[in-house]
């Protein structure tokens, strides 16, 4: 039988692994992705049921508020839950689970922000947390691993000064469902983690208050992942369709829709020199509006800081330290401008 | 039209002697009653005839002197059919040309001085000529018909059709701007030469057939053409070959039709045989079950008359009247006229099928209200994000209007994803009947590639985003054929389904489509099925070769988005660039 839902499983020797906000996006579409409805837990049943059957399902709730329709009860009613299964980051879901888990009279744990489900034993695995960001890092590295494409000479690297002795291809990571998906989600904490820590500090980098928030891309390849990460955390997204391959000047009035004082957050595939960011920056500059963050997929630049000769500074995050990859090939990967 | 157009054409009369010596099916006693019965076949199956286009070779090997027998040849088909010489349109074939100069088999010079003259009986001598010089006229031969005569044999050279250089192209492509390009409107094209391959042409290559019969040159036209003319219907009409032949290409349909004279000739197999010997190129031993179809083939009368009937809506249907004889050697008295039962062909006006707003529980929770066309309509409303203006589209083409795909998909998160689910579900219903994941989706720039990697989870497909830029192929090209190594393999789906904001013209879907049947080609596999989905589509406008499509869904077709010639539009000089 073909599991929709396999390929987004993450597994190690203790569990198989996966976020719930990412198979709700798979199973009922990006920005019905923070409930949970009957659609996923129609999926989630059928990798219950049978998908490497001898391993505990933990589920990273994050971003998961609601449940839609008593969508889990069926599921939970007409399981014997002799596989445990582990709801883990539950938050304000844990009343939805719980609810239905006293009325039919199943063995539940709740702790540490977690409801364990087993008729066998309870319990958290270990480090947890360690265990899943390292899982979730080695998806993503693997799968830029597998988008690279090394050459046998340094060449230019399209639309930029940067002379390469390969190139990662954003094209791959969106084709295949499971990297698409991960990397979202994964770009999507970054911004949110920004986003909470300019909350607690209550104002933005450069000390303003700021009117709205806005995702920004420039790039025909970041943009997937730019809409993305925008409907995972409901946010507006802003794509600059001028940069890249297709140039389309008449769309530039998207701007036209950007609030004075908006917070841009850059959202792109690859930070090389940063130009896409500069110009993305001074887009928003045009507008009265500011770009101090970006997040990125893999960066070439380590010091989270853009240095480079244009405008302000920015600071960035990225899922990936480019230079760090063990390529094939090449090993590492190189840049290095025209005259070096 | 308000009723039938119906369009005789006939070629290659071949007059070498009129007298009543000769055994040819127009020689002086024989062509009345040869004419009457076709004539009254077609009148009685068909009806009345409008127009009468005759494709070139009046008389044979420069025999100039017959004109005027070819003249009375015709007047007889003109009286019998109650047409006008003015609605008889011609062109030259190479055979019209009176020979002045020969070496070793090969014209070094020849005039057009008496087919000129001949020329001027019909249509070209009428009131209503456009343009005119040696290469090309137009005229118009009734109420919305027109007529380019092309002289595709003009300063050839080795018994080969002639080049035609950019300039007369040019010229032919300017000079079409006299014709009124709308729906109601028919274009003939004469051309001796035919431009296109039939599957009819002998294969393989006899004593360099191809050369001396296709006129490679003059197939610029058929391209520029489609690009001037996207409304109108166009009707190639061809002779040269003696061979029968239709093709149907957008809104150009190509007829070559067997000869109308001459007498019957035989060739043996043996003929046939010495003739690939004499090339020396193939094998004897390889050939056998070849030269018996070329036998067979090249001893076909094909003796033809075609009618091409358009009907009420400009769908054509072509009746092939052909002339039968008992055996080879058969005087041709003996013979007699049939019909035979029309071949129809539809001229593909491309229009899309609106996709419903999906039906799944979830569309409650993205609070939108309304059908998705009404959403988008109101979405561009509101937003006021119709602009009327002059937008230039490539290949001369202009489009008024311009709706920002990318403000309309940004500004409301919930008419995406309505947007996503509908196409999904509109998808699926499509992919029934076919090896579901046998498909993949491919995300035409950066809307069509926002969505189509969406439906790629909800659908559990691979996706390929994919920049469309006509004005770089190259990049193009490059990005599908070796940019893109590692999704190479994904392009051996067998179902292929694009998705794109909006189609315009159509072209970068016809440019993709014919990309990948390249790259099929050279893996060896073929494409079943391919569906197109636009966000929005004007189905007012004629798409440029759109026919691949089986299936072709859009979001909505209110919006009227009209696409006109840049050349009619008064010059920015003059009004500005803000209309």
């Amino acid at each position: 039988m073909n599991q929709k839902l396999e390929k987004y499983f993450l597994i190690c020797d203790e569990f198989i692994y996966c976020r719930l906000q990412l198979l709700n996006w798979v199973c009922q579409g990006a920005n019905q992705s923070n409930k949970l409805h009957l659609a996923t837990v129609n999926e989630l049943k059928k990798v219950y049921d049978s998908y490497q059957t001898d391993k505990p399902i933990l589920l990273d709730c994050r971003r998961v508020r609601d449940i839609g329709n008593n969508a889990l009860n069926d599921f939970l009613k007409n399981t014997d839950f002799s596989r445990k299964i582990i709801f883990w980051n539950v938050n304000h879901l844990d009343k939805y689970i719980i609810s239905p888990l006293l009325e039919y009279k199943i063995e539940y744990e709740h702790k540490q922000n977690s409801i364990i489900i087993s008729t066998i034993e309870k319990g958290l695995p270990k480090q947890i947390e360690k265990k899943t960001q390292q899982l979730e890092q080695k998806f993503v590295e693997g799968k830029l691993v597998g988008c690279f494409e090394p050459y046998d000479e340094f060449k230019r690297l399209y639309s930029t000064h940067v002379l390469a002795n390969g190139e990662f291809d954003a094209t791959n990571l969106i084709s295949a469902q499971d990297s698409f998906a991960w990397i979202s989600i994964k770009l999507s904490d970054l911004v949110e983690n920004y986003l909470a820590s300019i909350r607690a500090r209550d104002l933005s980098p450069d000390g303003k208050k700021y009117s709205d928030e806005k995702i920004m891309a420039v790039s025909f390849r970041s943009s997937p992942f730019a809409v993305a990460v925008a409907n995972v955390l409901n946010k507006n997204v802003i794509i600059i369709d001028h940069l890249g391959p297709k140039h389309n000047e008449y769309d530039i009035e998207i701007l036209d829709f950007l609030n004075k004082g908006t917070n841009i957050i850059y959202v792109g595939d690859f930070l090389i020199g940063g130009t896409e960011v500069f110009i993305s920056q001074m887009y928003s500059k045009m507008f009265e509006s500011d770009l101090h963050f970006a997040v990125v997929i893999g960066s070439a630049q380590s010091n989270k800081q853009g240095e480079l000769c244009f405008a302000e500074k920015f600071e960035f995050n990225s899922l990936v330290n480019l230079k760090e990859l063990i390529l094939p090939k090449v090993e590492k990967v190189e840049y290095k401008l025209f005259d070096e | 039209m308000n009723k039938r157009t119906n369009i005789l054409h006939i070629t290659d009369f071949h007059l070498n002697n009129f007298g009543n010596d000769s055994s040819e099916y127009l020689r002086e006693d024989y062509y009345e009653n040869y004419l009457r019965q076709l004539c009254v076949l077609i009148s009685k199956k068909i009806g009345v005839i409008d127009a009468i286009v005759i494709t070139g070779d009046f008389v044979d090997k420069g025999k100039t002197e017959n004109f005027p027998h070819v003249i009375e040849i015709i007047k007889k088909l003109t009286l019998i059919l109650n047409i006008d010489d003015s609605n008889v349109g011609v062109c030259p074939g190479n055979h019209d040309f009176k020979i002045l100069e020969e070496e070793g088999g090969k014209i070094v010079k020849e005039s057009m001085d008496d087919y000129k003259s001949f020329e001027m009986h019909y249509s070209k001598g009428g009131d209503l000529v456009y343009c005119t010089n040696d290469r090309f006229y137009i005229t118009k031969l009734r109420k919305d018909v027109y007529f380019l005569s092309l002289n595709s044999c003009l300063n050839r050279k080795d018994n080969k059709p002639s080049k035609l250089t950019n300039k007369e192209s040019n010229e032919i492509i300017a000079s079409l701007k006299n014709i009124s390009d709308n729906p109601e409107t028919l274009l003939i094209i004469g051309s001796h030469y035919p431009l296109s391959y039939f599957d009819s042409a002998p294969y393989p290559d006899i004593d360099g057939w191809y050369d001396h019969h296709i006129w490679r040159s003059g197939l610029i036209l058929k391209e520029r053409i489609k690009v001037s003319l996207r409304q109108c219907k166009i009707l190639w009409l061809c002779g040269d070959t003696h061979l029968p032949g239709e093709s149907i290409y957008n809104n150009q349909l190509f007829i070559m039709s067997g000869r109308l004279g001459e007498k019957t000739r035989f060739i043996s197999r043996e003929q046939i045989i010495n003739q690939f010997e004499d090339q020396g190129h193939i094998s004897l031993d390889d050939i056998s079950e070849t030269v018996d179809k070329i036998t067979e083939e090249m001893n076909q009368e094909h003796r033809q008359a075609r009618v091409i009937s358009y009907d009420v809506n400009g769908q054509p249907e072509v009746y092939t009247v052909e002339h039968s004889s008992r055996t080879y050697t058969d005087h041709s008295q003996y013979g007699y006229w049939r019909m035979h039962y029309p071949d129809r062909f539809s001229h593909p006006t491309k229009v899309a099928e609106l996709i419903p707003k999906a039906t799944m529980d979830l569309i409650e929770d993205l609070d939108v209200n309304g059908e998705l066309e009404d959403l988008i309509i109101d979405e561009i409303k509101n937003n006021n994000l119709y602009q009327f203006n002059r937008y230039y589209l490539g290949d001369g083409k202009v489009s008024l209007g311009w709706i920002s795909i990318n403000v309309l998909l940004s500004s409301n998160n919930n008419l995406l994803q309505l947007i996503i689910i509908s196409i999904s579900e509109w998808i699926k219903s499509k992919l029934e009947d076919v090896e579901y994941q046998d498909s993949i989706l491919i995300g035409i720039d950066i809307w069509g590639a926002v969505i189509a990697s969406n439906i790629s989870l909800l659908l559990d497909l691979p996706n390929y985003s994919k920049a469309a830029n006509d004005n770089t192929d190259s990049y193009i090209d490059q990005e599908l054929f070796t940019h893109a190594n590692r999704t190479y393999n994904y392009f051996d789906k067998k179902n292929i389904i694009y998705i794109t904001g909006i189609i315009s013209s159509g072209s970068s879907l016809s440019t993709l489509h014919n990309l990948l049947y390249e790259l099929y080609d050279k893996k060896d596999k073929t494409i079943e099925k391919e569906i197109g989905i636009s966000i929005l589509n004007d189905n007012n406008q004629i798409k440029n070769n759109l026919d691949f499509l089986t299936s072709f869904g859009t979001c909505c077709t209110k919006v009227k988005i009209p696409i006109i010639d840049e050349d009619v539009l008064p010059s920015e000089d003059i009004i500005g660039e803000d209309i």
